[in-house]
């Protein structure tokens, strides 16, 4: 009995200890899917913008569509100028940075590589609490522009005189303080003004033995004054006058001869056609000027084709001789031999003066 | 109200415990009868009812949605960052009648372009059940309390919510609080992740734990 007795007590205990052990289940329950999820805004647009670039004097206006980001992040743009060389760098930075007003946003470049294509993109980056974080891809590159160093602005009125002595030549309309001036005289003698204070020579040739006429041109940054004295030491031949305006970019230095070698000559023979020589090598940024003149009231002009605009053509019988003189300038961009434009004259030939520079 | 599992199959255990008591019955009666086997032993018709072990939704809410965040977006209780957002709260209520150990299972997923990288510069995640932590940042603590990476994709199962059992009637707040760091890379524009928490309970009677809470709990069966 005690036997029989024993053996279910310790069937009890068995069944006690492994009975847990063959149940390892439990009851259970679970909840599942107590989802949170997250996502991030996205820049509206998707791409940048590309933006408008337009010259607008000695500076470069830029525009394009804002960007937009949803929350309290602010979205700023870097600004990128690349030249024709492949050389980028960052404009509209720190205090010149974009401004957005009525969804578009703007900034100028205020200080443009001078004479030198160049394509402007704007990349949009988000800035949170003084920290750029996120950034979008540059997008296409603007229109390429050109802003020239020496912005041509205007001519005076062309004096023509027979009277030897004190000409006075006014400056065109609109000079201010810093501009360059040119001053382009031509005598139907071969003779050079006197006396002409304040004033730098660029070029001073003639041509005598019957078929006399002078050349002349000479530059100075304007004072305020509003015109020039001139003594031409004309006869009854008569002379030609008139003064040039270039607008210099802001914040430049006052403009100087950057050639290296300039142009003076004259041809001995009569020609339609004149390709001044040697060229002009100047430094850049630069403004090369070609002036050139004849002895006939021939019509001068640029063959075209080439970067010369011409800016100035005068044909005038201001007394016994008719003549003639035109400029032409071309923005240089990078250091360099300017190749000279090509003159031509109507009517019969006539042979040529000719002379030029370079400023920047 | 979300469908309840019941994972467990209720027959096995108690078909056991009725095995157990009418062995145990009938080894005391042999033990009380020395002398003879009775006629007379009666047996009483016993009753036996089943707890249960059942969770259900304290909120209404089995989701949050957070959108449109940028570098340095942070929930109001993460600690850092705009601490401007929403923060997900979730109130899970245990119902079942038994005491029951509470755990949970986390389960971090990205999207097509992920937002959590498992670093210090994608989405970061401090879940916490009334204040436990559950997942700091980027990581869990293991059943040693090691901090252990989380892995987006891999389920971080069985974190215990408390040593203590819990009864009918109490309830569990999660909170999800979150950053997206200033340092995100540009990569994660248009990033997307999910936290998926399973909310768990499992009877605590005949069960031993050592487990620390909010840890992973391995030595608890929780099925």
């Amino acid at each position: 009995m005690r036997t029989g007795r024993g053996a279910l007590a310790v069937t009890m205990v068995l069944l006690a200890f492994v009975a847990p052990a063959l149940t390892s289940a439990r009851f259970s329950s679970r909840q599942s899917s107590l989802d949170s999820n997250f996502t991030v805004g996205a820049f509206s647009p998707s791409s940048a913008p590309t933006p408008s670039a337009q010259l607008d004097g000695s500076v470069v206006r830029l525009r394009w569509p804002a960007v937009t980001f949803p929350g309290a992040s602010t979205v700023i743009y870097r600004v990128r100028r690349t030249s024709t060389s492949g050389n980028s760098s960052e404009v509209c930075a720190g205090t010149s940075g974009p401004t957005i007003a009525n969804g578009e946003a703007s900034c100028i470049d205020s200080a443009p590589l001078i004479g030198v294509p160049s394509t402007y993109a704007v990349q949009p980056a988000l800035v949170r609490g003084g920290v750029t974080t996120w950034n979008m891809a540059y997008g296409a590159e603007s229109q390429s522009v050109t802003v020239p160093g020496l912005l041509f602005a205007g001519s005076g009125t062309v004096i023509n005189t027979v009277t030897s002595g004190i000409v006075n030549v006014p400056y065109p309309a609109g000079t201010e303080i810093g501009d360059l001036l040119l001053l382009v005289a031509v005598n139907g003698r071969n003779r050079a003004p006197r006396r002409l204070v304040g004033w730098t020579d660029v070029v001073s040739r003639g041509i005598g033995g019957g078929q006399d006429f002078h050349l002349f041109a000479a530059h100075r940054i304007a004072d305020g004054s509003g015109s020039v004295a001139v003594d031409v030491e004309t006869g009854t031949e008569g002379a030609s006058l008139q003064v040039l305006r270039y607008d210099v970019p802001a914040g430049s230095a006052a403009p100087t001869v950057r050639a290296s070698q300039t142009q003076s000559g004259s041809t001995s023979n009569s020609s339609s056609q004149l390709v001044p020589t040697p060229n002009i090598v100047t430094t850049a940024p630069a403004t090369a000027i070609s002036i050139v003149a004849v002895r006939d009231d021939n019509s001068l002009s640029l063959v075209p084709g080439s970067s010369w605009v011409l800016r100035s053509a005068s044909t005038s019988n201001p007394g016994s001789t008719s003549l003639a003189w035109a400029l032409a300038d071309t923005t240089v961009g990078a250091a360099s031999t300017v190749t000279s434009p090509t003159w031509q004259q109507s009517g019969t030939p006539r042979r040529w003066l000719f002379g030029g520079t370079a400023f920047g | 109200m979300n469908a309840l599992e019941q994972r467990n199959s209720r027959s096995g255990p108690r078909y056991l415990l009725s095995a157990i008591m009418m062995v145990g019955a009938l080894g005391f009666a042999a033990w009380g009868t020395t002398a003879l086997f009775s006629d007379s032993l009666s047996n009483t018709a016993d009753a036996f009812t089943a707890g249960t072990v059942t969770v259900g939704l304290g909120s209404t809410s089995t989701t949050c949605n957070v959108s449109e965040l940028a570098p340095g977006d942070s929930s109001t209780a993460y600690g850092s960052g705009s601490a401007d957002k929403v923060r997900c709260t979730f109130d899970v209520e245990y119902t079942g009648s038994l005491p029951a150990y509470l755990g949970v299972d986390v389960n971090l997923l990205n999207g097509a372009t992920a937002l959590y990288t498992g670093s210090a510069n994608g989405l970061q995640a401090k879940i916490a059940a009334d204040g436990v932590g559950v997942i700091n940042g980027t990581s869990y603590a293991n059943s040693a309390g090691v901090a252990t990476p989380v892995v987006a994709g891999t389920s971080v199962d069985n974190i215990l919510l408390s040593t203590t059992p819990v009864n009918t009637g109490e309830t569990v707040t999660f909170t999800v609080d979150y950053l997206l760091p200033l340092v995100a890379p540009n990569t994660l524009q248009g990033g997307s992740s999910s936290v998926q928490l399973t909310f768990k309970a499992v009877q605590s009677a005949n069960q031993t734990t050592s487990c620390v809470a909010g840890r992973q709990c391995t030595t608890i069966a929780w099925s």
